[in-house]
């Protein structure tokens, strides 16, 4: 039985007979009939008297601007650990041998078309002069590091 | 705002906190025009009807809202969690030495004004103002439930999550704080008082 919400509605002329067979088992006539009237008394109390307050404007500004500030907190943040962010041994490594490729093929990526003697270049290793493909291959140009070694150790 | 943005007043309280996580001022503004003046009235009669403390009070609580949105738990009852994060303030303070000296200062006038006689006569005034009393001067956790329940009309459910009691401890001390009030005013006739 759901005491509150009897003594909350019910005054005690208005129980059931099995309302009130239950209700004389925990309390007297007496008692819950002016429990009944101090429940009333009481909502109707703080119904009458709910304080009519304003929330002081400012206050949402003040939360607002604060709110700014942990956004930018934010950006901030994740900057900063990006850039704490440890670089991984594989970009370190991946990164040495773009440095030593780039050295070693002199800059040059492009194989030169075939025939072309005015460059001053040795087909060392294209023979076909009919490749016209712009594939990537070593470079073996007399200023290359390679050739010259290669031409050192003939 | 934009023709793009959600439509605020539509949105759940608790999808508002979800966008508040994400610093959206416009969700804030919803939130906070939602439960601004209620928190305001509870903060206001938890703290013997100080308003600059309960002002106070209410703008330290939605600084809490606004930091700890991203630990809501959307799955949880907003208005559950911002009542208990209001308790958890009124306990604080009612454990800090500040409180307490405000409490010693503001005893005389701690019931608030007084009802005024014109309202419905000097037995209604009486009656209202000796309430008044009585509830300003019940222990912490009985004014508590009192205010939960009368005032915020809040179930007895809810405020046992709120209070972090059992419903059976919450009814109980419900009941023991009608007893209060009804033994102390028994001078009063309710009947011809409300």
């Amino acid at each position: 039985m759901d005491w509150e919400k009897i003594i909350q509605e019910k005054p005690l002329s208005a129980l059931s007979p099995e309302e009130r067979l239950a209700m004389e088992a925990e309390m007297s006539p007496e008692d819950y009939d002016s429990l009944h009237e101090t429940w009333q008394a009481t909502q109707k109390y703080f119904r009458a008297t709910a304080p009519k307050l304003e929330a002081n404007p400012q206050i949402r500004q003040q939360i607002r601007a604060h709110m700014r500030e942990l956004e930018n907190e934010d950006l901030g943040a994740k900057v900063r650990r990006l850039l704490a962010r440890r670089v991984p041994a594989y970009q370190a490594v991946a990164a040495a041998l773009a440095l030593m490729a780039m050295v070693h093929f002199g800059g040059n990526l492009i194989k030169p078309q075939g025939g072309s003697f005015d460059q001053q270049s040795g087909f060392i290793a294209d023979t076909t002069h009919q490749d016209t493909s712009h594939r990537v291959g070593y470079n073996l140009y007399e200023d290359s590091a390679l050739s010259k070694f290669m031409i050192e150790a003939l | 705002m934009g023709f793009f943005q959600p439509k605020y007043q539509q949105c759940s309280d608790e999808s508002l906190m979800e966008m508040i996580a994400r610093r959206d001022e416009w969700a804030f503004d919803e939130l906070y025009r939602r439960y601004a003046n209620r928190m305001l009235r509870y903060f206001y009669r938890m703290l013997w009807q100080d308003e600059e403390k309960a002002q106070d009070f209410l703008q330290d609580l939605f600084l809490k809202v606004v930091e700890k949105a991203s630990d809501f738990d959307p799955g949880r009852r907003f208005a559950t969690w911002i009542y208990t994060l209001a308790a958890n303030m009124c306990k604080n303070a009612y454990r800090s030495q500040q409180v307490r000296s405000i409490m010693v200062r503001a005893e005389p006038g701690m019931e608030g004004p007084t009802v005024a006689a014109d309202e419905g006569g000097v037995d209604k005034a009486l009656f209202q103002n000796g309430l008044k009393q009585e509830i300003a001067q019940m222990s912490e956790s009985h004014r508590e439930v009192l205010i939960l329940r009368f005032q915020e009309e809040l179930p007895i459910k809810e405020i046992s999550e709120i209070v972090g009691c059992s419903e059976g401890t919450v009814k109980s001390r419900l009941f023991y704080a009608l007893k209060k009030l009804n033994g102390r005013l028994k001078a009063f006739d309710p009947k011809n008082n409300y």
